[in-house]
């Protein structure tokens, strides 16, 4: 081997990972040359600064706030169902709870969505009232009054500033015969 | 193989016992710091790769093979996350993080412990001009001592790769010690990786 070849394999003798006979090969010649002897110290010297640093171990307080910040939340416990199961419930539970509210502010006119009340009353002709068909012989009918108050939403333009929906009241007669 | 005591700790984190998992931290936060320092030279981001690789054992180890080494897992995963960060930080042109502040010996006097710290900014910044595959192999091996064996786990690559990388990593760091230009051809950059 020429000294191309023992300093080639240098870099894995300093450090013990050369084989055997790579081992006794750099041995032998760096005792005969001082050329390569000078190399391998060089190559020795480096290493001695690297390995110093395992005195170099990191602060107390570095090493003690790895652990002190970490609070992994389980994702996966051995309760995950139950953890799921109650996510569920509970969302179903607000899920309902808004339906609810919102079909209580329809059938109370409060802001609600566009509601028809019905209030029927059975209006009988009253004395000297005439059918409309009177004289026609047909039969007197009763005649009902049904009241239809509908709500509607006041176009976008005109509502106040602040409100969505400002329902307004619109009552509706309806008369109509009706056999019975 | 890993001793039963550690692989009973192990089985006690997979069954979600929050003890058991500060206990695992407890015992392997050091090493990981460590480790992350070499390569890293903060110690600020040191402690926040170690936390980051401590939060990704949590996620993934209900699907860890107890009949393997938990050290060999982490320090991959700290290896690899020093390894992008560093890939950012060059990208970034980071300032410098030269951080020194490790235990120096206590034998010695005060100029003696000037010329130690030194020393080791010099390593240091040696260390930082390497790229990230060279520079990791040297800390495993030089710094924390770990076999080619154990090296080879933690880096993901065959022993004959660890040895090529120690040989190439020495004689680049032996080049740049002694004040040497050193030429990186091909993808071997001090940014790359």
């Amino acid at each position: 081997m020429n000294c191309d070849d023992i300093r080639d394999l240098m870099p894995l003798f300093v450090g013990g990972e050369a084989e055997d006979n790579e081992r006794i090969a750099v041995e032998a010649h760096v005792s005969v040359c001082s050329e390569c002897a000078a190399e391998l110290e060089e190559f020795r010297r480096a290493r001695a600064a690297l390995v110093d640093l395992r005195s170099e171990e990191p602060p107390l307080e570095v090493v003690e706030g790895v652990g002190r910040n970490l609070h992994p939340r389980p994702l996966l416990g051995a309760d995950w169902f139950v953890r799921a199961a109650a996510v569920l419930v509970v969302g179903i539970a607000i899920g309902f709870l808004g339906v609810t509210l919102v079909r209580k502010d329809a059938d109370s006119g409060a802001g609600g969505v566009p509601a028809v009340r019905r209030s029927a009353a059975l209006v009988s002709p009253g004395p000297g009232s005439r059918s409309r068909f009177a004289g026609s012989g047909q039969e007197w009918n009763d005649v009902f009054e049904e009241r239809e108050t509908r709500r509607f939403p006041v176009p976008r333009a005109d509502r106040p500033e602040g409100q969505h929906y400002l329902p307004r009241a619109e009552t509706v007669t309806i008369t109509g015969e009706r056999d019975f | 193989m890993p001793d039963a005591q550690e692989v009973a700790l192990l089985r006690r984190c997979q069954g979600g016992e929050p003890a058991a998992f500060r206990e695992l931290v407890e015992r392997y936060q050091r090493r990981a710091c460590w480790i992350a320092h070499n390569l890293l030279n903060s110690y600020e981001l040191a402690q926040d790769v170690a936390q980051e690789a401590f939060l990704r054992v949590f996620r993934h180890l209900a699907n860890f093979d107890l009949k393997k080494n938990f050290y060999t897992w982490l320090y991959q995963i700290v290896v690899n996350l020093c390894i992008d960060r560093l890939r950012k930080l060059s990208r970034d042109r980071a300032v410098d993080l030269e951080e020194v502040g490790g235990a120096t010996d206590p034998g010695i006097g005060p100029s003696e412990r000037e010329e130690q710290t030194e020393l080791r900014r010099r390593v240091h910044r040696t260390l930082d001009r390497l790229p990230a595959k060279y520079k990791a192999v040297l800390a495993l091996r030089d710094i924390q001592g770990f076999s080619c064996e154990e090296i080879a786990a933690i880096v993901g690559c065959t022993n004959a790769t660890v040895r090529w990388r120690l040989h190439r990593a020495r004689k680049l760091f032996k080049g740049l010690w002694e004040g040497h230009r050193i030429e990186v051809g091909g993808d071997e950059t001090a940014e790359s990786a």
